[in-house]
This record gives structure tokens, sequence and C-alpha cells, in this order.
């Protein structure tokens, strides 16, 4: 046995807190992000769309590790299979990161070693169509948006299309993502080589 | 405590039964709305078929409907918003 | 009549009767297997058509009168149920004019009509009406223009197989040596109840259907094409599931078996020492630790058990030509084109078991998909590159073959040898020449 005192609470390598009130908070969630919301102000609606496309262009640039920056330690990159999300606790998604997997999932792009990233895709992504509900009593931010993902790999050219739905939460006068939903337009049919990130 | 500071209290709450009527009819309407779902899915599965041009017979798992209330069914059908296109399954079909 | 695909060997005038065993030889097997249009499209006749072939399984038709949608070889189909709850399989081709006649994927109907010109149909395929029959001839005899059938459709324990060929053997006996590990697979499940769910993994790869088959049963390329999966499972240091294919897997404990008709199996079982090894080794999945000691707290007696059976079943059991059991996964290999393939992984939940239990089995069914499978795929797909390589004619089975001390064969006819031994492959080449040159099983 290892006496080496773990730190239990470093979600990158544990994961005791993706319990029932993780899944309530999904569905609490998805049906925020299925409401229809005020229109923004102007200062939330313009810091939202920076920190979109800021992503963006993390995401873009391959610059993986830094994107993991942006998730706060108890995040879900999620990618459903069921339009709208579905069920997770019944449901297989394409991704379903909590913050130790989304860890993995980076490494495992920076391995090297993925056959199914040699080539590398090389992607170009347009955000559009946000809206922004900042919610009083929890402080969290909505951010919705539609993407369109355009990517190029092994002398094939794609595009995927979908909406976002961001959940952010305030840290340090800045924000992290506690959720980042894709939800592509076909996300239940057939789909090849699905690992880029979205 | 001032007048002034009383009309306040009084403003808040009015504002408070106010809202509290209105949470009430939110829960009450949004109640009927999720009440309406199941009828919305079993009409969308009733099956419809006029036996005229076939010339033949239903079986005794056929119960008839009248002509008009099939077509005030679709009517009502119609006037509901039950696509969900981000909620229902399509059938898949790969392309080679 | 036997197509003729190109082979330096053969001149025009003898391709006419080139047996097919020209092009599978003990050790080898031709490229034009895997990229002659020809070849696929008399599979799409032969080996999807006259051999059982997975349909669908029996969660999927829950009640009377349910319906799936989906595809034997390339000929659209409808699995149904009748009223009284019996299995059925229809062409989604209407007599008349060709349409398909249902356009969902799951449903209850008891009749479908086709939207072209109202023809309807009984779910087991009889004609019920055509629109104004007087339009017909005295002699029209509806009776000749139901829907054609799915000849013999069978299940064996909720997996429904359907075949167009009279000759087939009963499906008990083509599953054969393949069923005791189904029946293990099946039996995980505490009832043995497996549902399988409605999100699958859908994942398309320009490649032929065989590349597929061809990796099932082979414990040659984990080590290599699952490198970056092995090199992740190691980032906190400990290795987890899978990882012991980087030790001479030849001489650890792992077994393939080839069970005869195209089947085999993987045995990855014997790397798990007890009750709680597979979930031990199982890559860390999202809510793990939580679940652990809750599963722990609440069935103190039960828990190694119902944690193992939140992973994997550790078998890789392949059953000829189109069903692939791994993992919790059903998964089912649908041919597109020559060179261009679907496999769906179906996830599957079981009865008998608390809530927890299945969500932890959809975080499990996550995992290979994601990290594992596409690595594979990127290989499919290179290997389609490479045949395009016409001078080099021939891809190699021959890893195991005549290397003393491999192979034993139990009393049914089971061979059991060493995990990379590409018996797999020599196995189900065997069954296809067999359903290619039209022959009795």
């Amino acid at each position: 046995m290892s006496q080496k005192i773990e730190d239990y609470s470093d979600t990158s390598s544990w994961s005791y807190h993706v319990d029932d009130s993780f899944y309530a908070d999904l569905d609490r969630f998805s049906r925020v992000l299925a409401e229809d919301w005020p229109v923004a102000e102007v200062e939330p609606a313009r810091a939202a769309e920076g920190f979109l496309a800021r992503e963006a262009r993390l995401i873009d640039e391959g610059r993986f590790n830094d994107w993991l920056e942006l998730f706060g330690p108890d995040c879900l990159y999620w990618v459903p299979i069921t339009p709208g999300g579905g069920n997770p606790r019944l449901e297989v998604s394409h991704a379903f990161d909590d913050c130790r997997r989304l860890t993995d999932r980076v490494y495992w792009l920076r391995t090297g070693l993925a056959f199914s990233q040699i080539p590398q895709s090389r992607t170009r992504r347009m955000i559009s169509n946000m809206e922004v509900l900042d919610e009083p009593a929890s402080g969290l931010r909505f951010i919705r948006s539609n993407f369109i993902v355009n990517e190029f790999r092994a002398g094939v050219a794609k595009s995927y299309t979908g909406w976002y739905g961001h959940v952010l939460q305030p840290q340090d006068g800045g924000w992290t993502i506690r959720l980042k939903q894709a939800n592509l337009l076909d996300s239940e049919h057939i789909h090849e080589n699905l690992t880029l990130v979205f | 405590m001032t007048t002034h500071e009383d009309g306040h209290y009084a403003d808040l709450e009015q504002l408070r039964r106010e809202n509290s009527l209105l949470q009430q009819r939110i829960r009450r309407l949004e109640r009927e709305a999720a009440s309406m779902q199941p009828i919305i899915a079993e009409v969308k599965r009733l099956k419809i078929w006029d036996f005229t041009p076939y010339g033949v017979r239903p079986d005794d798992s056929w119960l008839a409907l009248d002509r008009a209330s099939a077509t005030e069914l679709m009517r009502a059908l119609a006037g509901t918003d039950h696509w969900h296109p981000w909620q229902s399954r399509i059938e898949p079909r790969p392309q080679p | 009549m036997v197509v003729s695909p190109e082979i330096s060997s053969s001149t025009a005038a003898e391709a006419q009767d080139v047996a097919w065993r020209e092009y599978v030889r003990e050790d080898r097997v031709h490229r034009s297997l895997y990229t002659d249009e020809r070849v696929f499209n008399e599979e799409m006749v032969k080996v999807f058509g006259h051999t059982w072939v997975y349909l669908a399984h029996e969660s999927q038709l829950p009640e009377p009168n349910s319906f799936v949608s989906t595809k034997l070889g390339l000929r659209p189909i409808i699995v149904t149920r009748d009223r009284r709850g019996g299995l059925h399989a229809v062409f989604n081709r209407c007599a008349h004019r060709a349409a398909t006649v249902c356009r969902e994927e799951t449903g209850v109907a008891k009749s479908f009509q086709c939207p072209y010109h109202g023809w309807t149909f009984k779910n087991t395929g009889e004609l019920v009406g055509a629109p104004w029959p007087q339009g017909y001839g005295p002699d029209f005899d509806k009776s000749e223009f139901g829907l054609g059938k799915v000849t013999r459709v069978d299940s064996y324990r909720g997996f429904i197989f359907g075949t167009l060929s009279e000759a087939a053997p009963p499906l008990a006996d083509y599953l054969g040596e393949a069923r005791p590990w189904l029946d293990y697979w099946i039996d995980r499940a505490p009832e043995g109840e497996v549902v399988v769910r409605s999100a699958a993994h859908r994942m398309g790869y320009r490649g032929n259907w065989k590349l597929a088959f061809d990796n099932a049963g082979d414990g040659y390329h984990p080590s290599f094409s699952h490198r970056s999966l092995l090199e992740m499972a190691s980032r906190m240091g400990d290795s987890k599931d899978m990882s012991y294919f980087g030790k001479t897997p030849d001489d650890g404990p792992m077994k393939v078996y080839s069970l005869g008709n195209g089947h085999s199996v993987i045995d990855q079982r014997p790397n798990f020492d007890g009750p709680g090894s597979i979930w031990a080794n199982q890559r860390p999945q999202p809510g793990r630790e939580k679940f652990e000691e809750l599963i722990r707290a609440k069935y103190p007696e039960d828990a190694d058990r119902l944690l193992d059976i939140s992973a994997g079943g550790q078998i890789n059991l392949s059953i000829f030509p189109n069903l692939l059991i791994i993992g919790n996964q059903i998964q089912v290999i649908e041919p597109l084109s020559v060179d261009r393939t679907q496999l769906t992984w179906n996830a599957t939940s079981i009865g008998g078991v608390p809530e927890e239990v299945n969500t932890m089995r959809m975080r499990t069914q996550e995992d290979f998909p994601a990290f594992g499978e596409p690595d594979d795929q990127a290989n499919f797909e290179e290997v389609q590159r490479g045949l395009a390589v016409t001078e080099e004619e021939w891809v190699l089975m021959n890893r195991g073959l005549n290397v003393d001390g491999w192979q034993t064969i139990d009393e049914n006819g089971v061979i059991v040898t060493a995990v990379t031994d590409e018996i797999h492959m020599r196995g189900y080449y065997e069954e296809w020449l067999r359903l290619m040159n039209g022959e009795p099983a």
C-alpha cells in the first residue's frame, strides 16, 4: 500500500464530487438553457463574447493545456449523443468529462501516440447568436451560442454545426467553466473520427 | 417610522403578494402544459387509416373513429408546436 | 456466379472458374477482398444473407407490435413483434414500386402504410390492401404481394438474428461453441436482463467492414495501436486496464479461442484475480470514487460483484459476420460500401441492480469509444490506404501458424492458443469461404 498522503480534493486525480447533486445540477442547467431569456445588457454580453472567442482560439490553436485552465475543479465538458442532452444517467455521451477525464483527454491528445490525431486535426470555429443570462440567486452566468467548427484532417475537410451551452462561475474577478455542453446537429448519427475538441 | 417609509413597505408588501400570486399561476400553467404532453404524444401515435379506398374490413384490433373527430384531432395537433427537433430522434441513415 | 477480382496469376478466361480458395489461402488473403466492389456486392448477398446475421436486441422491441428499422447487409428491413409478441423481419420495401414503407427508427405499429401509393401491410408482412382494388384484374392475389420476409428469424436470449437461407443450421447450432461465452456475458446481469439503451456510438471509418472483424479477435495490436490509451492510463503512476498487453502477451494468462463457424473469443479474465479485481483495474470513470464508497457502504457483502459488473465483461467475443461483444457493449458491424463501414456501439444497462450501477456502466462505456477505438479506426483507414498498392497482393494472417506448443484442441473442437495468434482471421475466413462458395454448413 502506498503511504503517501493523497489530496482527494484534487479533482484532476480524484472524482468524489460527481454524485447525485452533480447530476441534479446538470438537469437544472439543461432546464435553464432551454428557457427564453431577457436580452442581456451590453457589459455581460461583451464579456461573454470575449470569453468564448478566447476559448475558441485556444482550442483552434491547439493550446489544450491553456484551454484546460479555463475549467473549474467541478467542471463538465459534455458532448451528448442524445439531442439536447437526454438523461446522462442512462445514456452514453460522446464526451462526459469531469475534471479528471478532461485532463486525461488533453494528456491523451498530447501523448503524440493517438493515431486518430496523426495527422492532427486543424480546426477553426465560428460562434454566433450569443445570449447571456446572469442568474442572480446562484451568481452563475449562462451563455447560449451557435457554432460551426470546420475541421481539416488527413485530406478531408468537414464541418460540424450545433449549439453550445456554457455555464460559468465567478472566480477571482473572472470566470471559470462549470459546464460546457456542445450539442451537435447530428449527435446521434454516424461520425467519422470524433476526436477533435468541440 | 415615517409615512414615507410606511409607503415603501406597503409597496413592497404588495409586490410580494403579486409575486407570490404570479408564481402560483406559473406553477399551475406549467402543470397544465406538462399534462398536455402525453395527450399530444398519444395523438401523434394514432394511426389514422381510412379503410374506404382499400375495400377491406378492419379486424377486431381496430376501433372506429368518427371522420369529423379525426379531422378535429389532426387540427388540434397542428395547432401545437410538437415537433421538438432537438428532443426527437431521427432514423439513422448512413450514406456510403 | 463467381465474380473475378483481379489476381495476377489468373487470366480473364480462367477467371470464370477461379475458386475463392485462390483468394483465401492458409496463411494469407488477397487484397481484393478489401478493395473490389464486386467482391463486396457478392458478400452483401451471400455473407449477409445466407448465414445468421445479428439484427437487433429484444429490449429494443419491448411490447407487442413494436418495430425497429435496421439493415440486413444493405437491405433495409423492419424487425417487428406481432400482436402476440412473436418476432418477424420483413424487407422495408413496398411490394408495389419499392418505396420504403417505414421511415422511423423505432415505434409501435400494427401495420405499415406505404406513403407513396398507400399500400398497407401487416407488421408480419401480409398485404392488407391496395387502394381502389377495382383497378387490379380479377387474378390479383393479395397473398403474392406482401412485404418480402427474412425467411428465418430467431432469438438467442434476446439477441435477434435472421437469415434468408433455408439451409443454415438452427441458430443455436450456428452459435455453437460461442454460446457459453455469450451466456457468461448475459449472466453478468443478475437475471440475465440486458437492455440496449437508446444512445449509441455510431462510428464510421473509410475502410472495408472486414478490417473491423479482423481487429476484434486480434490480441497482437493493443500494445501498439492503443499506446496512447496505455500512456494516458499510466498518467497517475499506476497501470490500469489493458496495460498488461504490454508485457510479452504470449506468455501471459490471456488466450484466444477459435470457436468454429467463424466465431472466436479473447478471454482477458485470467488477468484478474478474484472479486473486485476487474473494477480495480478499470480506467477511472467520472464519479468512480464516490460510487465505490457508496456501494461499499450500502452493500458491504455484495460490493465487489456490483463493482465488477459496473466495468466491462473482459471478453472480446466475435460472432461472424457482424456481432462483436466487447466490454459491456453490443457492437454491430454495418457495411456501407467496399471502403465505408459503420460500427455501432450499443451501450447496455442491466436489470436487478441499484440504479447507480447502471449510471457507472454508462461512464465506463464512454471510455473506449473515446480513447481506444478511434486509434484502431485510424489504423483501419491507413490499411485501406496501403491496400492501394496493387503490386503487393497479400494480407498476412500467419502468426501462430505451425508454432510449436501454441495450439491445443479440446473435445468440442475448440482451439485454444496464444493471444497474438492470428487464428481468429484464419478461422473466420474459412467460414467466409464456405459462404462465398455456397457450400453447405
